[in-house]
């Protein structure tokens, strides 16, 4: 039996509610926080041990725990539209129906390549995806650069992204789907180890564009579709925004210390949220990029950050927007974010 | 046909329009559509029996059968036309009836309907019996459709006159028109100037400026109005101000200042920038106003904000029609009114969203073999996609909503868990099996004793206990330093306690060698400082002697607390050389007491452990060294003090420096010479009045003497 605390902190004018779970030795490697599960705001998060536990923000127990792989540790987690999606070192890729307090096994499907980029999934962007009721899942293939599509639905495996003639992409690191415009085709984008950023149309499997940021691998971007740029960070001491249309370098973003794991920009599209390896969590406005909070509570490096959109059904979390955070610290910690700024 | 004849046939029109039929549809339209063939005694007879049909129409509106053939938007438009042809004609039409029709009107929402053939007739007094409970509605429709002061003063007549002025202003315009929806720039630019008519309407905007004044310094419209109502406001009571006269404002200013200062306090705390902007730019503008001679117009940045900007072409649109009186016509030389009367949201600079230039959509790194060209259809769309934009345009504000909070912790270097920030936490970190955790709370542990005052002297001990205890395990820093001045300091809190405790700590069976020497290094340091400390009573006078040596010999460096201990000795012992040493009536109780009680601890434990680790502790031997020569300078500083209990820790620790010291090491750092210590102690054995000082003077004397034989050899 794993012990688990449960404390909240007010802090001093900053009207943050912290939930932390001491999870044991275990890590936290990933959370997701979704506002409208059941009748309270839930936060899903995985555990070294390969256990999938649902966090009820509300009466902040754990309202569930799954073994969504037997004993094999989970390299993937998201939640979406009232299912949850996991990838495992099992090689298996399932999808849970978590609809009223179930855990149901939707689908299940095999994937090859195995490492520790974490999958990205099409959330119904395309308006082809939703004609055709395809919802795609990237994850890494076999070869180091290879993104390999899945069609969830099917399990089938509907295209390779490659890239034939260059091969010093290395290790794909992080992958995001985009779409440029409601009209536009499904894009996905992808950092790499080499420091490159590369843009690949999913219609034509074709590349589209690519940038080298630099010479430090690429742990995590996050797209700004307001702007049109790409946030992306790595080892190094800022984060870097590029312009996709052009292909150039837009703004660098400062940081104290080095390393970022995570990049989040809320649904509203106001803030930017880094994890950083100091434990921190740092938040900027998106617009102009501008500080505007350096949460410290971890021990430890930031394993994943996940905004949850407020929820008009659960009543705990109504009008909230709750940043969701998971350290190496074993410690997961929720933030009630500048939700009141909102009228 | 004869007046008779026109009688009868008025009848029978009559009754047919009375009666809900196909046939009163069709002859309404003729009616309406050929009004001149219609007899006008006909016409004014139908009329009054067409002033039953609103409520037909509104009836019908309510759930009833509609109309037959009279739409009711069209209805009331078709009742102003007629009643404009027969005024064309010569009849006067029926003010009652007017009234009626309006208000009726009003009431349904198409009182504009009628009021704009009705505009272009000015019938003096028209609105002279408009009752109350139509007033709101039909004079806010009327003033939306921008009538011009002298026009609206000729349709108004006595109105305002049959009503109770203040009543009028108060209920119409406050209630009905101001505060409950945000005025449009038409309402404002008829009803302000017409209040601001010289012919007696004066009082009037005086009246409505109060109003006004009142509600924008209310703390619920700055907290729980739009924005967009708050901003009408601020534009009614701008413009107000500059129509206001100038004879007038004097007895005002006051009243106005005031609460332009309060509404714009009230709204600092917003969290919408706008309107934060929006209650500075009225305060300025008051001000500038009200008396630009008197009070300096305070020179903002927010004037440059759009806020401020429309703020200022309402006042100049104001001090025009205040110049040019009704004989203005309201249009800018260069047509600029039309854009003073915009809204706010106008003004507001659209965001510069530069992502076009989609040429070179493609990174010249990228083999053009894999490029694909729907790139650049791609990056078109999202350029002309108008939503993109309209987010950005809600973003600019957002961005400057969100406040920033306190980064100063967050800088480059300072890296792991946050410092705490009270003691009590620190002490429970210290006991962490984190080592990033407790070696963040032992970097605060100085500042927090040294702080926290009154809890340090608390939880000093029990500080001690866990800084013992701590290992430099995992610490990234210099582990040795940062934890003695964090014991100096905990020890420094509560000297008795805390130094009795690390004294017992050096004979304590769980600790080894190194712990007890840092004990022992502690009390050491701890000596120093204590000593270095200026008691509560002298410390005028030592720091005027300090200030006065320092003139005296030209030395403007900061003294040394040897020399300050000296002093304080010597003009304690100015008499020695007259009355003798037994006779000095000098009390014992000095301020050198608390290192007198760290000392007997201290030596005590020194000289027993020390002799006979000695051996052990060559490994040691910057510590012992650093040691013997604190106990030598602290010897030598106090070898004159009268006290003899004080006298013997001094000899003691001039006995104990000379055996603990390292042989072949140069270890007297800033003190004395060993053959001043050594004619030092040769006196004292021998005219030294304490039998057991003069005794320790005597072994200290031997172990000095040897150790100069020593260093001889």
């Amino acid at each position: 039996m794993i012990p688990i605390r449960c404390s909240i902190f007010f802090l001093n004018r900053i009207q943050y509610l912290i939930h932390f779970l001491f999870l044991g030795a275990s890590f936290v490697f990933e959370a997701t926080v979704q506002g409208t599960y059941g009748q309270n705001c839930a936060c899903f998060f995985r555990c070294e041990s390969g256990q999938v536990r649902v966090w009820d923000l509300g009466s902040r127990r754990v309202q569930q725990e799954l073994k969504a792989h037997g004993d094999k540790t989970i390299l993937w987690l998201h939640f979406y539209d009232g299912s949850l999606f996991s990838q495992g070192r099992d090689g298996w890729v399932r999808r849970w129906s978590m609809e009223e307090g179930r855990a149901d096994i939707c689908a299940s499907f095999t994937v090859e390549g195995l490492s520790f980029c974490k999958a990205a999934l099409s959330k119904g962007m395309s308006d082809e995806v939703e004609e055709t009721g395809c919802q795609l899942l990237a994850v890494p293939g076999k070869e180091m650069d290879e993104v390999c599509l899945y069609d969830v639905a099917s399990g089938h495996q509907v295209g390779t992204l490659k890239s034939a003639a260059d091969s010093s992409l290395g290790m794909v690191m992080c992958m995001q789907f985009l779409q440029i415009s409601p009209g536009a085709g499904l894009l996905l984008l992808a950092g790499y180890e080499s420091g490159s950023l590369c843009l690949w149309d999913i219609r034509m499997g074709q590349l589209l564009s690519r940038l080298s940021t630099g010479q430090d691998p690429i742990f995590c971007l996050a797209w700004d579709g307001l702007k049109g740029t790409c946030v992306s960070a790595g080892p190094g001491e800022s984060l870097e925004t590029w312009k996709l249309n052009n292909g150039k370098h837009d703004s660098s973003i400062p940081l104290p210390q080095h390393g970022v794991s995570a990049l989040k920009i809320r649904g509203d599209g106001r803030l930017l949220a880094a994890g950083c390896w100091d434990g921190r969590i740092r938040i900027w406005s998106r617009h102009h990029y501008r500080p505007l909070a350096s949460l410290a509570f971890h021990r430890q490096g930031l394993c994943d950050l996940d905004f949850a959109d407020p929820s008009p059904r659960a009543a705990h979390c109504t009008g909230r927007r709750l940043l969701a955070a998971a350290s190496r610290d074993g410690q997961l910690s929720v933030w009630d974010l500048y939700s009141d700024k909102r009228r | 046909m004869t007046s008779r004849h026109h009688r009868s046939f008025a009848d029978v029109i009559t009754s047919v329009v009375d009666r809900p039929s196909p046939l009163r549809g069709i002859f309404i339209n003729v009616l309406f559509l050929q009004p001149d063939h219609v007899p006008p005694v006909l016409f004014e007879s139908l009329l009054s029996r067409l002033c039953s049909l609103p409520d037909l129409t509104a009836n019908s509106l309510a759930g009833r059968p509609p109309p037959v053939s009279l739409e009711p938007a069209a209805y009331f438009l078709s009742l102003g036309l007629a009643i404009a042809h027969v005024a064309s004609v010569g009849i006067h039409p029926i003010p009652a009836f007017i009234v009626s029709l309006l208000g009726k009107a009003s009431t349904l929402g198409h009182s504009t309907q009628v009021l704009t053939p009705l505009l272009s007739l000015s019938i003096p007094g028209l609105f002279e019996t408009l009752p109350d409970r139509w007033a709101g509605p039909v004079v806010l429709g009327l003033l939306q459709l921008g009538p011009r002061p002298a026009q609206l003063a000729l349709l108004f007549g006595g109105l305002l006159e049959r009503s109770a002025k203040v009543n009028f202003v108060r209920s119409l315009l406050s209630h009905s028109l101001i505060l409950r929806r945000p005025l449009s720039s038409n309402v404002l630019g008829s009803l302000f100037p017409y209040l601001a008519r010289p012919s007696g309407q004066g009082p009037l905007l005086q009246k409505a400026l109060k109003e006004l004044c009142s509600a924008w310094a209310t703390n619920q419209t700055a907290n729980l109005a739009s924005y967009e109502l708050q901003a009408s406001l601020a534009r009614a009571f701008v413009f107000g101000l500059a129509l206001l006269a100038p004879s007038c404002r004097p007895g005002l200013v006051v009243e106005f200042l005031n609460a332009a200062s309060r509404g714009a306090a009230l709204r600092l705390d917003s969290a919408n920038a706008a309107l934060r902007r929006l209650g500075l730019a009225v305060a300025a503008h008051t001000a500038r106003t009200l008396s630009p001679e008197v009070v300096p117009s305070p020179e903002f940045d927010f004037f440059d904000g759009p806020e401020g900007q429309e703020m200022d072409k309402w006042a100049k649109l104001g001090q025009r029609w205040l110049d040019h009186g009704d004989d203005w016509d309201g249009e800018e030389p260069g047509g600029e009114m039309k854009s003073t009367v915009t809204c706010s949201k106008e003004l507001v600079a659209i965001p510069d969203i530069s992502i076009a230039n989609s040429e070179a959509c493609i990174s010249n790194q990228v083999p053009e073999e894999e490029v694909a060209t729907t790139t650049q259809t791609n990056f078109d769309k999202l350029n002309k996609n108008p939503d993109k934009i309209a987010d950005s345009e809600i973003l600019d504000s957002d961005d400057e909503e969100f406040e920033a909070y306190d980064l100063s912790d967050d800088v480059p270097g300072e890296s792991g868990p946050p410092k705490p920030h009270y003691l009590r936490a620190c002490l429970e970190r210290l006991r962490s099996e984190d080592p990033l955790v407790a070696a963040s709370a032992l970097c605060a542990a100085p500042g927090l004793l040294r702080g926290e005052q009154g809890v340090a002297k608390e939880l000093a001990v029990e500080i001690l206990k866990c800084l013992l205890y701590l290992e430099e395990h995992g610490w990234p820093g210099t582990f040795w330093d940062v934890r003695k001045e964090a014991m100096v300091a905990a020890v420094i809190a509560n000297p008795g306690p805390a130094a009795e405790f690390l004294s017992a700590q050096v004979y304590a069976s769980n600790y080894n060698m190194q712990q007890r020497f840092d004990a022992l290094d502690t009390l050491s340091t701890v000596a120093l400082q204590l000593a270095s400390l200026p008691g509560p009573k002298t410390d005028r006078a030592m720091l005027e002697s300090t200030r006065v040596t320092a003139e005296d010999e030209g030395d403007e460096g900061p003294e040394r607390w040897q020399d300050v201990v000296r002093r304080r000795v010597e003009s304690k012992t100015r008499y020695f050389g007259t009355r003798g040493r037994e006779n000095v009536n000098v009390h014992p109780k000095t301020d050198f007491k608390p290192i007198i009680y760290l000392f007997g601890y201290l030596f005590i434990f020194l000289f027993q452990f020390l002799t006979s680790t000695i051996t052990l502790a060559s490994r040691h031997t910057s510590v012992i060294s650093s040691i013997a020569s604190d106990l030598l300078s602290f010897a030598w500083t106090l070898r004159k003090h009268p006290a003899a209990a004080a006298r013997r820790p001094v000899f003691l620790a001039a006995v104990s420096s000379a055996a603990v010291a390292p042989s072949g090491v140069d270890w007297i750092v800033d003190g004395p010479d060993a053959l001043d210590v050594t004619s030092w102690l040769e006196e004292a054995s021998m005219e030294e009045p304490d039998a057991e000082a003069r005794e320790l003077a005597t072994q200290g004397l031997s172990l000095w003497r040897s150790r100069i034989a020593q260093q001889l050899c």
